[in-house]
């Protein structure tokens, strides 16, 4: 308990010693604490100059890095409605000749129809058929013609 | 004997005028239209050119012949137009249920070198 009650002096008259000293000080020592704190002053304004610097420089390239996908995402947005307008056209177009396929096909089936129900052999040459009518009442004559040789 | 003679002579002309007159172009039109008509592939080539004789197939006069069947039985031509210049005809060949256009074109030698029917819409 004695030893506790000693050692507790002990540090209040250091402490008491150490908060004295600056009064205690001479005017060099008092320029010389002036010019550490300005230094100190300067070294802490630079500090933070500098990481103010590193951090707008960090904010800027995130930006550019966000413009950067922005662009990219636009790019890619018009090169997919570019692509899609495209795949609509084809689709179109492709429609267009399905259609038209199955027009001629349907007409096909109908010539083919037309021959058999005729009779007539498959390899037969057109042939306009429309004589020139002499006193008579004219023929309505078929746009085909069956037979052999070129008239 | 001498007028044995000239009866032979006589008689060899009456049949070269007849036979003349058979091959006038609606004969000869007229007669390939009853043979194709009858399905006799012969008859059919009987007055065609060697040209058009190759071209023609029995499955073809076959198919004619159903043809000019479905409209009836055949009557006879009727000349619709007659170019001797190009020695182009055309008939009108009469059925009991219609008709056809029957159109021939001659050789320099009188033979078919086209024979094409067309069906007429009544």
């Amino acid at each position: 308990m004695t030893k506790r009650l000693i050692a507790g002096a002990l540090c209040a008259g250091l402490l008491s010693v150490g908060a004295g000293s600056p009064a205690l000080a001479d005017g060099a020592a008092s320029t010389r604490n002036i010019i550490f704190g300005a230094a100190a002053a300067g070294v802490g304004t630079w500090a933070i100059i500098n990481h103010n610097k590193k951090v707008h420089q960090k904010i800027d390239e995130k930006d550019a890095q966000i413009h950067s996908l922005d662009q990219q995402r636009s790019d890619a947005e018009t090169s997919a409605t570019s692509e899609h307008q495209a795949y609509l056209h084809e689709v179109a177009v492709a429609n267009h000749y399905m259609a038209e396929t199955a027009s001629l096909k349907r007409e096909v089936v109908s010539l083919k129809r037309q021959v058999s129900q005729n009779g007539a052999p498959a390899p037969v040459a057109l042939h306009p058929a429309q004589p020139q009518q002499q006193g008579q009442a004219p023929l309505r004559v078929a746009s085909v013609s069956y037979g052999w040789g070129a008239l | 004997m001498k007028k044995l003679g000239i009866v032979l002579a006589g008689a060899i002309a009456l049949a070269g005028c007849a036979s003349a007159s058979a091959d006038t172009p609606i004969d000869v039109a007229d007669q390939v239209t009853r043979a194709v008509y009858g399905d006799d592939l012969n008859g059919t080539v009987a007055h065609f050119d060697s040209g058009l004789r190759e071209q023609v197939k029995t499955e073809d006069v076959d198919r004619l012949s159903h043809m000019m069947h479905d409209l009836g039985s055949y009557q006879k031509l009727t000349t619709v137009n007659a170019d001797n210049m190009n020695r182009r005809y055309d008939y009108q060949a009469a059925f009991d249920r219609g008709s056809l256009l029957v159109q021939t074109r001659f050789d320099p030698d009188g033979r078919v070198a086209a024979y094409r029917i067309s069906p007429v819409q009544q």
